[in-house]
């Protein structure tokens, strides 16, 4: 009886085993082998598939436009868009990278991850790609992403900081708008001008700038492009993977000295209250906004909607150290690129570099424009597309600002560039929190990431 | 062929057979057991085994070298534990997790045992009360830590508005801003959030006491001072211990009040050991010295609940 039971029980057990093997070998199929298609990615019908990754698709809508776009002209590729976190979409590109997952074109988001990325081989090689526009000025940002001769990605995208001003209640209040020849004093002298004429003018609770300083990048960004010599990459490197920090110091004097004249919200009350920028310069509480481009598409885009108020609006290049760089404003910002998976088959590979350099030329950047993203990519015909968005300035100062700006990276690139980065985020929390003097604060972060080896110069570079 | 044994002889032999039957039942009942039994802990087991078991081994080798996940791990000796030693940021971390257990879990125990007594007595609406008192336990954290933020706004908080009519509105502390302010107001909310849940199994532990002892002692003379002493933190001693080992490295783990509440700052005056290898491993792509950090927490960790068991069996003999 027990045998016959056990025999049962055998044969049971067996079944159950034999219809999960089953189950998993038809998942893993499914998975690796979308839809038939051959050893080198290509479907039966000879078109092929390929996978890209985006963020918060609903609001950015770029991603799903560049691949329609690209469907439509090359009938033979289908773009599939995967959607990933904005907020962890590092984090999960990493997992999937190291999971052999990830999809055959997926985007940079920022510099800080690029060499992390680039340097243990998981992106494909696109030198020969990026040859294709290695003399075009108008996609000089295109330099940001070249790693000891060698480039991994190319960019579709690009931002730089620029001054945000609020024309209405400048006007309402008696002071002149930026004319693109500010320097940082000039700066400071119209925000206590503002202060004073502010209150008359009907804005009794408006600050005359805001400072976003949850982002490390204001000011320290700033201060490393505009201290850093030369508008090419190398007196960058030079200077932030030098471990000394102390060209910070002049712009956190500066923004001291602004929250302490209470001509900017204090970082205290912007860490606590969680403010954003968006609520602030919307809202009329800021009459001026250091900010990237990125912000113009979605100002207009509430400023429509009724989620900011009706008001005048520009932009003008960001305030200069001195009135050297009045022509060619240096500002700052990291490009967003596409990369392609280097375990990507051949076929889904070529398809792949083949859509990376389209995305990047002028038909991509036209695409990109007419979403609302500034495209790396800065011909006329581009910029056209953008400007043509209903709700942004139409003055030429605001349209020639991106063109004329000197663009420098937020976040240089190397092995050290993720630990400096955080370092120094932190310094800017003692820093501008007044719970550590500025010196205390910087040599704390020197000393912690001289600690960790990865500057050039511990490790003999 | 006939049978010459002695009927004891016979008798003997049939014990034996009878022994030997015996014992094979037994053992194919004891192997069932233990069959089922492993068939019963399998599911628990094999998650404990596959998510936390192979990583944590792993972990010892990641940490001895330098990784960012990409690739392969690059073995690189001791140089992660002697980069351990001489990070400013490590010892930040470590003094500030210490910080917050050594006031956080007296603070909470004494607080759940003082509302597990006063809820086990006879008081009216206690239903109600422990309900109420288990609430922040099962609310979203991420809610909680907003709130609470938004109480502890310097200027326009609902509690400086309060402390203000006090000690004046200059006097007030920057609770979230300031970096001595930070951390009190870190072990507020993480108080305020665990007393419920500890406070539960504080109640269960109160509940087996047999009233029997109590009346005894009552006979006897004692005060409910005495009968709380004598009485019930004798018999509360097996759940106080588990309460407190349970409480501790909850404590020596915490991460998520920090993290929404404060992200380690202002500086580094929050920055707790789980969220600086939170931070190393995902904002730095550094996973080998994260591994050595998380080690180096796992060790303290060990370390202290060692302590507790060995105080905890002193005591009971």
């Amino acid at each position: 009886m027990v045998g016959v039971r056990r025999g049962e029980l055998r044969h049971r057990l067996r079944r159950v085993v034999a219809a999960v093997a089953a189950c998993a070998a038809g998942l893993s199929l499914t998975a690796c082998g979308s839809g038939g298609a051959d050893a080198d990615g290509r479907n039966p019908d000879g078109s092929v598939t390929i996978s890209m990754a985006g963020w918060t698709l609903s609001t950015r809508p770029e991603f799903q436009a560049l691949a329609s776009a690209y469907e439509k002209s090359h009938p033979k590729v289908h773009i599939d868009v995967k959607e990933y976190s904005a907020d962890d979409y590092d984090k999960q590109l990493i997992a999937d990278l190291s999971a052999g997952k990830a999809p055959d074109v997926f985007p940079m988001k920022n510099l800080k991850m690029y060499y992390t990325y680039a340097s243990p081989g998981a992106l494909a090689d696109l030198t020969a790609v990026a040859a294709e526009y290695k003399d075009d000025a108008n996609l000089a940002v295109a330099k940001d992403y070249v790693i000891d001769g060698r480039t991994y990605a190319l960019p579709y995208r690009v931002d730089a900081t620029v001054l945000y001003y609020n024309r209405t209640m400048l006007e309402k209040a008696g002071v002149d708008v930026p004319d693109g020849t500010w320097t940082w004093d000039d700066y400071l002298a119209v925000c206590r001008e503002l202060k004073r004429k502010l209150p008359a003018a009907g804005y009794k609770d408006a600050y005359p700038t805001y400072h976003h300083t949850s982002f490390q990048a204001i000011p320290q960004a700033i201060a490393l492009a505009q201290q850093s010599k030369g508008s090419g990459v190398e007196g960058q490197n030079d200077l932030f993977f030098s471990g000394d920090y102390s060209y910070l110091k002049p712009m956190y004097a500066l923004f001291l000295k602004m929250q302490h004249e209470e001509l900017t919200l204090s970082y205290n009350t912007v860490s606590a209250s969680k403010t954003t920028y968006q609520s602030q310069f919307g809202t009329e509480k800021a009459a001026l906004l250091p900010m990237g481009t990125w912000f113009m598409g979605p100002l207009a885009d509430q400023q429509k909607s009724g989620e900011a108020n009706k008001f005048d609006w520009g932009v003008a290049a960001l305030p200069q150290l001195t009135s050297a760089t009045i022509d060619h404003p240096v500002t700052y910002g990291d490009p967003t690129g596409f990369a392609v998976s280097a375990n990507s088959p051949s076929a889904k590979k070529k398809a792949a570099e083949d859509f990376v350099a389209w995305a990047a030329g002028e038909e991509g950047a036209k695409v990109t424009a007419r979403t609302g993203s500034v495209p790396a990519y800065t011909s006329d015909a581009a910029l056209d597309a953008f400007f043509a968005k209903k709700g942004l300035p139409t003055d030429r100062q605001s349209r020639e600002v991106i063109r004329k700006s000197v663009i420098k990276q937020e976040n240089p690139v190397g092995e050290a560039t993720q630990v400096i980065q955080d370092e120094l985020n932190m310094a800017q929390s003692s820093i501008l929190s007044e719970t550590k003097s500025v010196d205390a604060a910087l040599a704390k972060a020197e000393n912690a990431i001289g600690n960790t080896g990865l500057l050039p110069k511990d490790q003999g570079k | 062929m006939s049978d010459n044994r002695t009927p004891e002889a016979v008798r003997a032999t049939a014990d034996v057979a009878a022994a030997r039957d015996n014992s094979s039942h037994v053992n194919k009942l004891r192997n069932r057991n233990i069959r089922n039994g492993l068939i019963f802990i399998a599911p628990n087991f094999i998650g404990f085994f596959v998510l936390i078991l192979i990583p944590v081994v792993t972990l010892f080798y990641t940490s001895f070298t330098k990784w960012s996940a990409l690739g392969d791990p690059q073995f690189n000796g001791i140089w992660n534990w002697r980069r351990l030693f001489t990070d400013e940021n490590f010892w930040d971390a470590l003094v500030n997790t210490l910080y917050y257990a050594v006031v956080h879990i007296p603070l909470t125990l004494a607080l759940a045992f003082g509302l597990a007594v006063l809820l086990n007595s006879k008081l009216k609406g206690r239903a109600f009360f422990r309900t109420v008192a288990f609430f922040p336990y099962i609310t979203a954290i991420v809610a909680v830590a907003q709130v609470w933020s938004m109480m502890f706004d310097p200027k326009a908080g609902i509690i400086n508005q309060f402390l203000a009519l006090f000690v004046g509105a200059d006097h007030v502390p920057g609770w979230l801003s300031s970096t001595t302010w930070a951390m009190p107001a870190v072990i507020i909310v993480g108080t305020w959030r665990e007393v419920g849940y500890f406070m539960i199994l504080l109640l269960a532990g109160l509940q087996t006491i047999p009233a029997e002892l109590y009346e005894a002692a009552k006979m006897d003379g004692a005060n409910a001072w005495q009968r709380f002493w004598h009485v019930t933190v004798p018999c509360m001693r097996p759940t106080l211990f588990f309460v407190t080992v349970t409480l501790t490295i909850t404590s020596l783990k915490i991460l998520d009040l920090t993290l929404v509440m404060t992200n380690g700052g202002p500086g580094t005056s929050t920055l707790v050991l789980a969220q600086y290898v939170y931070r190393v491993a995902f904002e730095r792509a550094d996973f080998g010295y994260a591994s050595t950090v998380s080690l180096a927490l796992f060790f303290i960790c060990l370390l202290v609940t060692l302590v507790q068991f060995w105080y905890n069996n002193a005591k009971e003999k």
